[in-house]
């Protein structure tokens, strides 16, 4: 409970929306994905800008159509709790936290289990990349606000990306950006039919990159991947639903493609900060 | 459970763990011997302790109870359905280190991971906890195509309103490594052990129901689905090789974790990495393969093992010989 | 595909597993009265091993003097601690079976390093609290004697830091309990190719040495502590140790897979005379080293194969005494 506010009821219902009589629900079955532009394997156009917080030593700004967050780095500063003991190297701290608003249902003040479980997913996403070694008794705190989401899996992909790029933009020294990348995997036979000839296991799934909120309602699983294009190295992987194996291993490939286009958006964004600057400067 | 390792010891490993010869003897695929007993706490509807030879320990236990359906608001979805809900504990008497708040990270990872492979709904472990996804009424026909297996329409007793609520508990009594592996296998088993009392209900007409729970103790219902959990395999990356079932020195060692959930059919239900490394994509495109082979093994062992366990409890009861369990004074 | 070995628990206590044997059915739960019967047995049968559990007489005779783990009530002795009863003529302690390291000056202990400090390092013995090494109870690289000067105040966690192992000699005590340990010798130091393992205190025996280098081409460290040390064979020479490489953190580079498997089969001979609660010296580990050559080394993790392996040292050791 939080004592600070004041609490609103306990239980309330976002209200229902009629929609016009001749709108149509997207389902997977059709031709096309949710918005109607883009192939499977096709992201949504990414809009990424470094150095929009002042008081941060680095922060980003990413979008991803209805996806949107913030992300500021602070530090590396000297580590607060000291009773821990010694340690060469630094600390990377993330934390991520949903804005009351960004989901369908609103979400409480509090961090909740899944904010805490996400915060230690970007965490250990991110400290591959970056070269704690040579900061020890420091911590760098990273936190990400999520300001709208649209499904899950671009969120926690987008909140990878946004926060390396900060962590470049803090000047914070670092072996390679982490580029983050989710792909769902959506069956593109109704249940109904599929059950009525041979089981919906034998076909397998459609991967879709970079799902949206409504192509994730019909998806049977979900894959996100964290992935340094340089090193070529894989720095966090979760996958959730049932999948086959080969599915699997198709999507880390799609994955791994995609990442390495992220990486140029970020590439090109950190120039661009740069070439900013250095123009202010004059 | 140390938290401290010299880079003499941590070289020793890396390069054991290179050469195939571990610490303790064991190649890089060895499992240490596991001990499982199930049905050791009376009060549960199924339970089980699993023991992995260094010292791990850890007691789970499955509470069937009786609540309400836990409905969408917007969609109607979960109307028909039971629920699973986990929670891991480490017992400060295992470790100095769960002591007071220090367990509490390790408690939310490893029970948010096990919510996601067991609790069935694609997103639920999302919507369940924070709804930050609205499930939609498609969700309701993707019956039995969860990872978690376990069949939750069977667990409704008046849809729309009463259902079973299945609470499984994992309790870690002592700590020698591989949590993740011993909480799994314990998991089945106790899923395996669980009976539920058969319910009856009865329509009163206005689409007003009553139920009655027959407290017929012989008469009991399994889970159903049970034989599609998954269970996990973890793999610990220690320089270019990986290994499973590490002690704690070597998890001291790890670089990255990969924990694999597969089923029986060699599905993978969930994927996971941990600790502060990277993984090179086509090596982890090759721990996903051995790691669903070994779960493969894992779980045929297993079950043969589970069930020769409710074999001999059951010959011994058709012969009215009292089943005794050794629960806590054995080795 | 390796297999994966699922097995039942067994009951306890010694005499009921070999029950256990013949009747399955309701040997599991030893009731009271047996218990007790059985405990009275085996202090009757073993004579010369008098147990005693707190609270409990040890003698009601005024003569003797109360030593550790005692107290005097009444003019009767008793024991404060569970453990054996040790007999020096008129002085009775009882020594308890589990408990943490109770260390002696001149002992030789294996720790681990948990703290840099102001001129000191805090060492983990296994004991209540952490025994200190004081920089200048330390060997400095570069001559065996020299001074110690500002800038190896500085560099202190170059010779040793957090999670180092080393061995070391308790020297003398602080007022408040704590053990300072030093590392003047040059058998002391810092510890290298080899793994480190942990047995009950009780069970390591002062002897007149604790380094020891078996046939098998393993050293072995035990130290009182119950910390034990099991490396790769290094030739001692003690005349021409190179300074420079005392606190190195490099394990030498020709650690061969032969090497490799005897470490692990010692280490897994200790474990398995550890979990029966044998006495460890490095006569029995070395006939438990010949016991357990008849199985393969990945099975030395199984109990029922520590057990043998255990079982048959013990033996040759008896044999061996007549």
């Amino acid at each position: 409970m939080d004592r600070k506010r004041v609490p609103g009821p306990e239980l309330s219902v976002a209200p229902l929306v009629e929609y016009p009589v001749d709108h149509k629900r997207w389902t997977p079955y059709g031709e096309t994905r949710h918005d109607a532009k883009r192939q499977p394997e096709d992201m949504r156009p990414i809009y990424l800008k470094t150095g929009l917080i002042n008081q941060a030593n680095g922060s980003a700004y990413i979008e991803l159509e209805k996806t949107k967050l913030a992300c500021g780095v602070y530090g590396p500063r000297p580590i607060k709790r000291t009773g821990q003991g010694f340690s060469g190297k630094g600390v990377l701290n993330c934390e991520i936290k949903f804005a009351t608003f960004s989901c369908a249902k609103r979400r409480s003040n509090m961090r909740d289990p899944q904010e805490k479980e996400l915060s230690l997913i970007v965490t250990q996403a991110l400290t591959p990349a970056v070269r704690l070694e040579l900061l020890p008794k420091s911590a760098i705190d990273v936190y990400i606000t999520v300001l709208e989401s649209d499904g899950w899996g671009s969120c926690l992909s987008a909140a990878i990306t946004c926060a390396s790029a900060a962590l470049a933009h803090a000047g914070i020294e670092m072996l390679d950006l982490v580029a983050g990348c989710s792909a769902s995997y959506i069956s593109n036979v109704p249940e109904s039919s599929s059950s009525s000839t041979s089981g919906s296991s034998s076909i397998p799934p459609q991967i879709y990159m970079d799902a949206d909120l409504e192509e994730e309602k019909y998806e049977q699983g979900a894959i996100v991947l964290a992935y340094m294009p340089s090193l070529n190295e894989v720095t966090h992987v979760l996958q959730s639903g049932k999948a086959e194996s080969t599915t699997i291993s198709q999507s880390v490939e799609h994955c791994v493609e995609a990442c390495n286009k992220i990486y140029a958006v970020m590439h090109h964004a950190l120039l661009e900060s740069i070439n900013e600057s250095k123009n202010n400067s004059l | 459970m140390p938290s401290l390792i010299s880079p003499a010891e941590r070289d020793y490993i890396l390069k054991g763990v290179e050469c195939n010869i571990r610490a303790d003897g064991r190649q890089r695929p060895d499992y240490r011997e596991v001990i499982l007993e199930t049905g050791v706490v009376s009060q549960t509807s199924g339970s089980a302790r699993v023991r992995i030879a260094g010292g791990t320990d850890v007691l789970v236990s499955v509470k069937a109870e009786i609540g309400p359906v836990q409905v969408d608001p917007e969609t109607g979805d979960g109307a028909d359905k039971g629920q699973i809900i986990c929670s891991v504990e480490c017992a400060p008497s295992a470790s100095q280190q769960f002591e007071g708040r220090g367990a509490d990270d390790l408690n939310n990872e490893i029970t948010q991971m096990m919510s996601r492979i067991l609790c069935n709904n694609t997103t639920s472990s999302y919507t369940s906890t924070a709804a930050s996804t609205t499930g939609s009424s498609t969700t309701a026909s993707r019956q039995s195509s969860g990872p978690g297996g376990i069949n939750l329409q069977k667990l409704c007793i008046i849809p729309g309103q009463q259902c079973w609520i299945l609470y499984i508990d994992a309790l870690i009594l002592d700590y020698g490594g591989n949590l993740m592996d011993a909480i799994f296998m314990g998991t089945r088993a106790a899923i395996f052990d669980t009976r539920i009392p058969k319910t009856e209900v009865q329509d009163l007409g206005d689409g007003q129901f009553e139920f009655e729970v027959l407290d017929d103790a012989e008469d009991t219902d399994p889970v159903e689905g049970r034989e599609d959990m998954p269970i996990c395999i973890t793999l610990n990356k220690i320089g270019a090789c990986h290994i499973v079932d590490a002690s704690p020195l070597e998890e001291l060692c790890t670089e990255a974790r990969l924990v694999v959930a597969v089923n029986r059919s060699g599905q993978l239900c969930g994927l996971q990495k941990g600790q502060e490394g990277g993984i090179e994509p086509s090596l982890l495109l090759e721990m996903i393969q051995f790691g669903k082979t070994m779960g493969q093994t894992l779980i045929k062992q297993l079950d043969t093992k589970i069930k020769a366990e409710a074999d001999a409890d059951l010959a011994k009861r058709q012969r009215g010989e009292p089943v005794h369990k050794l629960g806590f004074f054995a080795q | 595909m390796s297999e994966i070995a699922f097995y039942s628990p067994v009951p306890r206590s010694s005499n009921s597993k070999a029950k256990s044997k013949g009747n399955h059915s309701n040997d599991n739960d030893m009731d009271l009265d047996e218990m007790i019967s059985s405990v009275a047995k085996n202090s009757s049968t073993s004579a010369t091993l008098h147990v005693v559990t707190p609270g409990e007489v040890i003698t009601t005779d005024s003569a003797y003097m109360r030593g550790h783990g005692t107290y005097v009530e009444n003019e009767k002795v008793l024991s404060s601690v569970a453990g054996v009863v040790d007999r020096v003529n008129k002085l009775i302690s009882v020594r308890p079976l589990h408990t943490r390291y109770n260390g002696e000056i001149g002992d030789v202990v294996v720790g681990r390093i948990t703290e840099v400090a102001q001129k000191r390092w805090k060492v983990d013995l296994n004991s209540r609290s952490d025994a200190i090494l004081m920089l200048s109870s330390v060997n400095l690289p570069g001559g065996v004697q020299r001074r110690k000067q500002e800038s190896d105040e500085l560099q202190m966690r170059n010779f040793f830091m957090e999670g180092d192992l080393v061995v070391a000699e308790v020297q003398s005590f602080f007022t408040d309990g704590a053990y300072s340990i030093h590392t003047r010798s040059l058998k002391y130091g810092k510890l290298r190719n080899g793994s480190f393992l942990e047995v009950a205190p009780a069970l390591v025996q002062r002897c007149k040495s604790h380094f020891h280098s078996l046939a098998c081409g393993v050293d072995l460290i035990l130290g009182l502590n119950g910390y034990i040390w099991v490396s790769a064979h290094v030739p001692q020479n003690l005349d021409e140790i190179d300074t420079e490489q005392v606190y190195s953190n490099k394990n030498k580079e020709d650690i061969t897979v032969q090497d490799r498997e005897a470490i692990a089969r010692v280490a897994n001979c200790i474990r398995a005379l550890a979990a029966e609660f044998i006495f460890i010296n490095d006569t029995i580990i070395s006939f438990a080293y010949e016991a357990s050559l008849q199985h393969k080394l990945k099975d030395m993790t199984k109990k029922e194969i520590m057990h043998q392996i255990a079982t048959e040292a013990v033996d040759a050791v008896e044999n061996m005494k007549g």
